[in-house]
Protein backbone atom coordinates (compact mmCIF):
# COMPACT_ATOMS: atom_id res chain seq x y z
CA UNK A 1 0.00 0.00 0.00
CA UNK A 2 1.48 3.34 -1.05
CA UNK A 3 1.73 6.39 1.17
CA UNK A 4 -0.84 8.14 -1.04
CA UNK A 5 -3.36 5.31 -0.59
CA UNK A 6 -2.77 5.35 3.17
CA UNK A 7 -3.35 9.12 3.22
CA UNK A 8 -6.59 8.69 1.30
CA UNK A 9 -7.83 6.04 3.76
CA UNK A 10 -6.85 8.27 6.69
CA UNK A 11 -8.68 11.21 5.12
CA UNK A 12 -11.86 9.22 4.49
CA UNK A 13 -11.78 7.81 8.04
CA UNK A 14 -11.15 11.27 9.49
CA UNK A 15 -13.98 12.85 7.53
CA UNK A 16 -16.42 10.07 8.49
CA UNK A 17 -15.47 10.34 12.17
CA UNK A 18 -15.79 14.12 12.05
CA UNK A 19 -19.20 13.87 10.36
CA UNK A 20 -20.32 11.44 13.09
CA UNK A 21 -19.25 13.81 15.89
CA UNK A 22 -20.81 16.78 14.07
CA UNK A 23 -24.08 14.89 13.65
CA UNK A 24 -24.13 13.89 17.32
CA UNK A 25 -23.43 17.47 18.41
CA UNK A 26 -26.06 18.96 16.11
CA UNK A 27 -28.70 16.36 16.99
CA UNK A 28 -28.49 16.49 20.75
CA UNK A 29 -27.14 19.29 22.95
CA UNK A 30 -24.40 18.05 25.28
CA UNK A 31 -24.12 14.65 23.66
CA UNK A 32 -21.49 12.51 25.41
CA UNK A 33 -18.71 12.33 22.84
CA UNK A 34 -18.71 15.99 21.70
CA UNK A 35 -18.85 17.22 25.30
CA UNK A 36 -16.00 14.91 26.29
CA UNK A 37 -13.92 16.31 23.41
CA UNK A 38 -14.78 19.90 24.40
CA UNK A 39 -13.89 19.17 28.02
CA UNK A 40 -10.56 17.72 26.88
CA UNK A 41 -9.83 20.77 24.75
CA UNK A 42 -10.70 23.08 27.63
CA UNK A 43 -8.57 21.10 30.09
CA UNK A 44 -5.53 21.45 27.84
CA UNK A 45 -6.03 24.94 26.43
CA UNK A 46 -7.97 26.67 29.24
CA UNK A 47 -4.94 27.28 31.49
CA UNK A 48 -2.95 28.52 28.46
CA UNK A 49 -5.65 31.03 27.52
CA UNK A 50 -5.97 32.21 31.13
CA UNK A 51 -2.22 32.62 31.49
CA UNK A 52 -1.91 34.62 28.27
CA UNK A 53 -4.97 36.73 29.10
CA UNK A 54 -3.41 37.59 32.47
CA UNK A 55 -0.65 39.42 30.59
CA UNK A 56 -3.19 41.81 29.02
CA UNK A 57 -3.71 45.26 30.57
CA UNK A 58 -5.77 45.04 33.72
CA UNK A 59 -9.40 46.21 33.52
CA UNK A 60 -10.38 49.53 35.09
CA UNK A 61 -10.20 49.26 38.90
CA UNK A 62 -13.95 49.65 39.29
CA UNK A 63 -14.90 47.07 36.61
CA UNK A 64 -15.12 44.02 38.93
CA UNK A 65 -17.11 46.06 41.47
CA UNK A 66 -19.49 47.27 38.73
CA UNK A 67 -20.11 43.74 37.45
CA UNK A 68 -20.71 42.46 40.95
CA UNK A 69 -22.96 45.43 41.78
CA UNK A 70 -25.10 44.76 38.69
CA UNK A 71 -25.46 41.12 39.65
CA UNK A 72 -26.41 41.96 43.22
CA UNK A 73 -28.74 44.78 42.09
CA UNK A 74 -30.62 42.43 39.79
CA UNK A 75 -30.93 39.90 42.60
CA UNK A 76 -32.15 42.58 45.00
CA UNK A 77 -34.72 43.85 42.48
CA UNK A 78 -35.93 40.32 41.94
CA UNK A 79 -36.21 39.85 45.69
CA UNK A 80 -38.12 43.14 45.92
CA UNK A 81 -40.51 41.93 43.25
CA UNK A 82 -40.97 38.71 45.14
CA UNK A 83 -41.70 40.63 48.37
CA UNK A 84 -44.19 42.83 46.56
CA UNK A 85 -45.98 39.79 45.22
CA UNK A 86 -45.92 38.26 48.69
CA UNK A 87 -47.70 41.26 50.11
CA UNK A 88 -50.41 41.02 47.47
CA UNK A 89 -50.82 37.28 47.56
CA UNK A 90 -49.97 36.63 51.15
CA UNK A 91 -52.55 33.92 51.50
CA UNK A 92 -51.37 31.91 48.51
CA UNK A 93 -50.05 28.60 49.82
CA UNK A 94 -47.10 28.35 47.45
CA UNK A 95 -45.63 31.57 48.85
CA UNK A 96 -44.65 29.72 51.98
CA UNK A 97 -42.04 27.96 49.89
CA UNK A 98 -40.16 31.17 49.21
CA UNK A 99 -36.89 31.36 51.06
CA UNK A 100 -34.36 34.03 51.64
CA UNK A 101 -32.16 34.74 48.64
CA UNK A 102 -28.62 33.59 49.30
CA UNK A 103 -26.80 33.73 45.97
CA UNK A 104 -23.09 33.79 45.44
CA UNK A 105 -21.56 36.04 42.77
CA UNK A 106 -18.32 34.88 41.13
CA UNK A 107 -16.46 37.62 39.26
CA UNK A 108 -14.57 36.54 36.13
CA UNK A 109 -12.72 37.87 33.08
CA UNK A 110 -13.42 36.98 29.48
CA UNK A 111 -10.30 35.28 28.12
CA UNK A 112 -11.45 34.13 24.68
CA UNK A 113 -14.22 34.84 22.19
CA UNK A 114 -15.22 32.24 19.63
CA UNK A 115 -16.67 32.32 16.13
CA UNK A 116 -19.11 35.04 15.20
CA UNK A 117 -22.74 34.29 14.32
CA UNK A 118 -25.24 36.58 12.61
CA UNK A 119 -25.63 38.75 15.74
CA UNK A 120 -22.04 38.68 16.95
CA UNK A 121 -20.01 36.21 19.01
CA UNK A 122 -21.87 33.07 20.08
CA UNK A 123 -19.57 31.70 22.80
CA UNK A 124 -17.03 33.22 25.14
CA UNK A 125 -14.65 31.62 27.62
CA UNK A 126 -14.26 33.01 31.15
CA UNK A 127 -11.48 32.32 33.64
CA UNK A 128 -13.54 30.68 36.40
CA UNK A 129 -14.68 27.08 36.63
CA UNK A 130 -15.84 24.36 38.95
CA UNK A 131 -13.09 25.14 41.50
CA UNK A 132 -14.68 28.59 41.88
CA UNK A 133 -18.15 27.12 42.45
CA UNK A 134 -19.41 27.61 38.90
CA UNK A 135 -21.51 24.88 37.32
CA UNK A 136 -23.61 24.33 34.21
CA UNK A 137 -26.61 26.51 33.37
CA UNK A 138 -25.89 29.55 35.50
CA UNK A 139 -26.59 33.15 34.56
CA UNK A 140 -23.65 35.31 33.51
CA UNK A 141 -23.98 39.10 33.71
CA UNK A 142 -21.90 42.18 32.98
CA UNK A 143 -22.24 45.64 34.46
CA UNK A 144 -24.95 46.51 31.92
CA UNK A 145 -27.00 43.33 31.98
CA UNK A 146 -27.33 39.71 30.89
CA UNK A 147 -24.47 38.08 28.97
CA UNK A 148 -25.66 34.47 28.71
CA UNK A 149 -25.46 31.14 30.49
CA UNK A 150 -22.71 28.64 31.20
CA UNK A 151 -22.77 25.66 28.83
CA UNK A 152 -19.45 23.97 29.62
CA UNK A 153 -17.61 24.13 32.90
CA UNK A 154 -14.04 22.95 33.29
CA UNK A 155 -11.99 23.14 36.43
CA UNK A 156 -10.55 26.61 35.74
CA UNK A 157 -12.49 27.92 32.72
CA UNK A 158 -16.11 27.92 31.55
CA UNK A 159 -17.77 28.50 28.18
CA UNK A 160 -20.72 30.86 28.04
CA UNK A 161 -23.42 30.74 25.36
CA UNK A 162 -24.09 34.43 24.87
CA UNK A 163 -27.12 36.52 24.04
CA UNK A 164 -27.63 36.41 20.28
CA UNK A 165 -26.38 32.85 19.85
CA UNK A 166 -28.59 30.75 17.61
CA UNK A 167 -29.19 28.14 20.32
CA UNK A 168 -30.20 30.62 23.02
CA UNK A 169 -33.84 31.62 23.54
CA UNK A 170 -34.60 33.63 26.68
CA UNK A 171 -37.94 34.25 28.36
CA UNK A 172 -38.38 38.03 28.62
CA UNK A 173 -40.84 40.53 30.05
CA UNK A 174 -41.39 44.18 29.17
CA UNK A 175 -40.79 46.26 32.29
CA UNK A 176 -43.53 48.79 31.45
CA UNK A 177 -46.10 46.75 29.54
CA UNK A 178 -45.50 43.49 31.40
CA UNK A 179 -45.77 41.74 28.03
CA UNK A 180 -44.18 38.29 28.02
CA UNK A 181 -42.20 36.86 25.14
CA UNK A 182 -38.90 35.44 24.06
CA UNK A 183 -35.65 37.04 22.96
CA UNK A 184 -33.57 35.19 20.39
CA UNK A 185 -31.13 35.70 17.53
CA UNK A 186 -32.78 37.33 14.52
CA UNK A 187 -34.00 34.94 11.84
CA UNK A 188 -34.32 35.68 8.13
CA UNK A 189 -37.09 38.20 7.51
CA UNK A 190 -37.07 39.57 11.07
CA UNK A 191 -37.28 43.26 11.83
CA UNK A 192 -34.05 43.05 13.83
CA UNK A 193 -30.82 43.15 11.88
CA UNK A 194 -28.16 40.87 13.26
CA UNK A 195 -25.38 42.79 11.55
CA UNK A 196 -26.11 45.65 13.95
CA UNK A 197 -26.14 43.32 16.94
CA UNK A 198 -29.92 43.49 17.36
CA UNK A 199 -32.04 40.63 18.70
CA UNK A 200 -35.66 39.67 18.11
CA UNK A 201 -38.33 39.90 20.82
CA UNK A 202 -41.40 37.80 20.02
CA UNK A 203 -44.46 38.38 22.21
CA UNK A 204 -46.30 35.21 23.21
CA UNK A 205 -49.69 36.87 23.70
CA UNK A 206 -51.81 39.69 22.27
CA UNK A 207 -50.31 43.05 23.02
CA UNK A 208 -47.89 45.54 21.62
CA UNK A 209 -44.43 46.05 23.04
CA UNK A 210 -43.54 49.68 23.62
CA UNK A 211 -40.66 51.36 21.91
CA UNK A 212 -37.70 52.10 24.25
CA UNK A 213 -39.18 49.71 26.79
CA UNK A 214 -36.63 47.75 28.81
CA UNK A 215 -36.76 43.96 28.78
CA UNK A 216 -35.73 41.76 31.71
CA UNK A 217 -35.46 38.01 32.13
CA UNK A 218 -38.54 36.16 33.30
CA UNK A 219 -36.39 33.67 35.15
CA UNK A 220 -36.30 29.90 35.12
CA UNK A 221 -37.45 27.19 37.51
CA UNK A 222 -34.88 26.96 40.33
CA UNK A 223 -33.08 29.80 38.53
CA UNK A 224 -31.59 27.30 36.08
CA UNK A 225 -30.36 28.76 33.80
CA UNK A 226 -31.65 32.29 34.30
CA UNK A 227 -32.24 34.38 37.39
CA UNK A 228 -35.28 36.67 37.04
CA UNK A 229 -34.98 40.41 36.56
CA UNK A 230 -31.69 40.62 34.67
CA UNK A 231 -31.65 43.43 32.07
CA UNK A 232 -31.61 42.05 28.51
CA UNK A 233 -31.88 45.25 26.49
CA UNK A 234 -34.44 47.71 25.21
CA UNK A 235 -36.93 47.63 22.36
CA UNK A 236 -35.57 49.56 19.43
CA UNK A 237 -38.44 49.25 16.96
CA UNK A 238 -41.73 47.37 16.76
CA UNK A 239 -43.33 45.80 13.69
CA UNK A 240 -46.69 47.12 12.62
CA UNK A 241 -49.41 45.35 14.59
CA UNK A 242 -51.72 43.31 12.39
CA UNK A 243 -54.05 42.03 15.08
CA UNK A 244 -52.32 38.72 15.57
CA UNK A 245 -50.30 37.56 18.56
CA UNK A 246 -46.56 36.98 18.34
CA UNK A 247 -45.76 40.59 17.51
CA UNK A 248 -42.05 41.01 16.87
CA UNK A 249 -39.75 43.81 17.91
CA UNK A 250 -36.08 44.58 17.40
CA UNK A 251 -34.09 44.67 20.64
CA UNK A 252 -30.81 46.44 21.28
CA UNK A 253 -28.91 44.31 23.82
CA UNK A 254 -27.88 45.93 27.09
CA UNK A 255 -24.42 44.41 26.78
CA UNK A 256 -21.94 44.78 23.92
CA UNK A 257 -20.72 41.18 23.81
CA UNK A 258 -17.78 42.01 21.56
CA UNK A 259 -16.32 44.36 24.17
CA UNK A 260 -16.83 42.29 27.28
CA UNK A 261 -14.13 42.15 29.89
CA UNK A 262 -15.31 41.63 33.45
CA UNK A 263 -18.43 39.55 34.07
CA UNK A 264 -20.08 37.81 37.02
CA UNK A 265 -21.57 34.35 37.32
CA UNK A 266 -24.61 34.10 39.58
CA UNK A 267 -24.48 30.91 41.62
CA UNK A 268 -27.95 30.17 42.96
CA UNK A 269 -28.48 29.14 46.54
CA UNK A 270 -27.46 25.60 47.41
CA UNK A 271 -25.53 24.84 44.19
CA UNK B 1 13.60 19.09 9.27
CA UNK B 2 11.88 16.04 7.76
CA UNK B 3 8.51 16.15 5.97
CA UNK B 4 6.64 14.62 8.93
CA UNK B 5 8.17 17.11 11.34
CA UNK B 6 7.15 19.96 9.06
CA UNK B 7 3.54 18.73 9.16
CA UNK B 8 3.67 18.72 12.97
CA UNK B 9 5.21 22.19 12.91
CA UNK B 10 2.37 23.38 10.64
CA UNK B 11 -0.18 21.91 13.07
CA UNK B 12 1.51 23.69 15.98
CA UNK B 13 1.39 26.93 13.97
CA UNK B 14 -2.34 26.35 13.40
CA UNK B 15 -2.79 25.87 17.16
CA UNK B 16 -0.93 29.11 17.86
CA UNK B 17 -3.06 30.85 15.21
CA UNK B 18 -6.30 29.55 16.76
CA UNK B 19 -5.25 30.73 20.24
CA UNK B 20 -4.20 34.16 18.93
CA UNK B 21 -7.56 34.58 17.14
CA UNK B 22 -9.73 33.87 20.23
CA UNK B 23 -7.51 36.04 22.45
CA UNK B 24 -7.58 38.98 20.02
CA UNK B 25 -11.34 38.68 19.62
CA UNK B 26 -11.65 38.79 23.42
CA UNK B 27 -9.91 42.18 23.31
CA UNK B 28 -12.66 43.64 21.11
CA UNK B 29 -11.42 42.90 17.55
CA UNK B 30 -14.36 41.62 15.56
CA UNK B 31 -12.59 40.96 12.23
CA UNK B 32 -9.50 38.80 12.62
CA UNK B 33 -7.72 36.83 9.86
CA UNK B 34 -8.26 33.09 9.90
CA UNK B 35 -4.69 32.52 11.11
CA UNK B 36 -5.11 28.80 11.77
CA UNK B 37 -5.93 28.24 8.09
CA UNK B 38 -2.70 29.76 6.73
CA UNK B 39 -0.33 26.82 7.49
CA UNK B 40 -2.92 24.52 5.87
CA UNK B 41 -2.90 26.60 2.69
CA UNK B 42 0.90 26.64 2.60
CA UNK B 43 1.32 22.87 2.97
CA UNK B 44 -1.54 22.19 0.55
CA UNK B 45 0.11 24.39 -2.09
CA UNK B 46 3.40 22.56 -1.70
CA UNK B 47 2.10 18.97 -1.27
CA UNK B 48 -1.25 18.65 -3.02
CA UNK B 49 -4.94 18.08 -2.24
CA UNK B 50 -4.84 14.94 -0.05
CA UNK B 51 -2.15 16.14 2.40
CA UNK B 52 -3.85 19.56 2.33
CA UNK B 53 -7.20 18.05 3.23
CA UNK B 54 -5.66 15.92 6.00
CA UNK B 55 -3.86 18.86 7.57
CA UNK B 56 -7.02 20.97 7.13
CA UNK B 57 -9.04 18.36 8.99
CA UNK B 58 -6.54 18.30 11.86
CA UNK B 59 -6.22 22.09 12.02
CA UNK B 60 -10.02 22.46 11.93
CA UNK B 61 -10.28 20.14 14.91
CA UNK B 62 -7.75 22.31 16.74
CA UNK B 63 -9.89 25.40 16.05
CA UNK B 64 -13.04 23.58 17.16
CA UNK B 65 -11.46 22.42 20.42
CA UNK B 66 -9.72 25.62 21.53
CA UNK B 67 -12.22 27.20 23.97
CA UNK B 68 -14.85 28.44 23.48
CA UNK B 69 -14.79 26.19 20.40
CA UNK B 70 -17.13 25.86 17.48
CA UNK B 71 -20.65 24.62 17.12
CA UNK B 72 -21.45 22.09 15.84
CA UNK B 73 -18.19 20.44 16.75
CA UNK B 74 -16.38 19.30 13.60
CA UNK B 75 -17.83 21.85 11.20
CA UNK B 76 -14.60 23.84 11.06
CA UNK B 77 -12.65 20.59 10.51
CA UNK B 78 -14.78 19.69 7.48
CA UNK B 79 -14.57 23.23 6.07
CA UNK B 80 -10.79 23.43 6.57
CA UNK B 81 -10.42 20.01 4.92
CA UNK B 82 -12.32 21.32 1.89
CA UNK B 83 -10.20 24.48 1.87
CA UNK B 84 -6.98 22.44 2.11
CA UNK B 85 -8.13 20.17 -0.68
CA UNK B 86 -8.99 23.13 -2.90
CA UNK B 87 -5.68 24.84 -2.17
CA UNK B 88 -3.88 21.56 -2.95
CA UNK B 89 -5.40 21.56 -6.42
CA UNK B 90 -3.43 24.78 -6.97
CA UNK B 91 -0.08 23.02 -6.58
CA UNK B 92 2.26 23.55 -9.52
CA UNK B 93 5.65 22.12 -10.40
CA UNK B 94 8.36 24.71 -9.88
CA UNK B 95 8.20 28.12 -8.24
CA UNK B 96 4.73 29.53 -7.56
CA UNK B 97 4.10 33.14 -8.61
CA UNK B 98 2.79 35.31 -5.78
CA UNK B 99 -0.36 36.22 -7.72
CA UNK B 100 -1.12 32.50 -8.13
CA UNK B 101 -0.64 31.92 -4.38
CA UNK B 102 -2.92 34.88 -3.68
CA UNK B 103 -5.60 33.60 -6.07
CA UNK B 104 -5.54 30.10 -4.56
CA UNK B 105 -5.59 31.50 -1.01
CA UNK B 106 -8.55 33.72 -1.91
CA UNK B 107 -10.53 30.73 -3.21
CA UNK B 108 -9.57 28.49 -0.30
CA UNK B 109 -10.18 31.16 2.38
CA UNK B 110 -13.65 31.68 0.92
CA UNK B 111 -14.56 28.03 1.58
CA UNK B 112 -14.91 28.24 5.41
CA UNK B 113 -16.69 31.61 5.13
CA UNK B 114 -19.12 30.28 2.51
CA UNK B 115 -19.65 27.10 4.53
CA UNK B 116 -20.58 29.06 7.64
CA UNK B 117 -22.95 31.23 5.61
CA UNK B 118 -24.62 28.10 4.21
CA UNK B 119 -24.83 26.62 7.71
CA UNK B 120 -26.48 29.85 8.92
CA UNK B 121 -28.91 29.82 5.99
CA UNK B 122 -29.74 26.17 6.75
CA UNK B 123 -30.63 27.20 10.34
CA UNK B 124 -32.71 30.15 9.09
CA UNK B 125 -30.35 32.72 10.57
CA UNK B 126 -29.85 36.18 9.21
CA UNK B 127 -26.70 36.21 7.13
CA UNK B 128 -23.90 38.74 7.18
CA UNK B 129 -22.20 38.30 3.77
CA UNK B 130 -20.41 41.65 4.00
CA UNK B 131 -18.78 40.59 7.26
CA UNK B 132 -17.84 37.21 5.79
CA UNK B 133 -16.34 38.91 2.71
CA UNK B 134 -14.31 41.28 4.91
CA UNK B 135 -13.01 38.30 6.86
CA UNK B 136 -11.93 36.59 3.62
CA UNK B 137 -10.13 39.73 2.43
CA UNK B 138 -8.33 40.14 5.77
CA UNK B 139 -7.33 36.46 5.69
CA UNK B 140 -6.07 36.89 2.12
CA UNK B 141 -3.91 39.85 3.15
CA UNK B 142 -2.42 37.81 5.99
CA UNK B 143 -1.95 34.86 3.60
CA UNK B 144 0.01 36.98 1.11
CA UNK B 145 2.49 37.77 3.89
CA UNK B 146 2.64 34.43 5.71
CA UNK B 147 1.97 31.66 3.17
CA UNK B 148 4.90 32.21 0.71
CA UNK B 149 7.63 31.87 3.39
CA UNK B 150 5.90 28.73 4.73
CA UNK B 151 5.85 27.23 1.22
CA UNK B 152 9.54 28.06 0.84
CA UNK B 153 10.32 26.33 4.13
CA UNK B 154 8.32 23.24 3.13
CA UNK B 155 9.70 22.91 -0.39
CA UNK B 156 13.20 24.14 0.33
CA UNK B 157 12.95 26.71 -2.48
CA UNK B 158 15.00 29.86 -2.25
CA UNK B 159 12.51 32.09 -3.99
CA UNK B 160 8.94 31.93 -5.21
Amino acid sequence: MTARTLSLYALVAGVLLTALVMGLDAARPRAGLPEALRAGGAAVMGPVLTRVADTFPAPPPDAPALAESQARLALAEDRLRELSQESELVRAPHLSALTESNHEVVVARVVAIGAFGPAGPERVTIDVGSVDGVSLDQSVVAADGLVGRTVRVGSTTSDVLVLGATDLVIGARGVDSGLLGTVSAPAQGDLATGSQGELTFTAIAFGEPRRDEDLVTVGSPDEIPFVAGLPIGFIHSVEEWTGRPNVEAAVTPAVDIGRLDVVAVIVPEGR
Amino acid sequence: MGPALRVIAALVLSLVGAVVVVLIQARGWSIVPDLALLPVLALALSRGPVPGALLGLAAGWVVDLVPPGGAPLGLTAILYALAGSLAGLGRRIGPLPLRWVALVCLGAAAVPAAGRLLHGAWLGQQLAPARAATQVVVTLLAAIIIVPPLIRIDTGQEQL
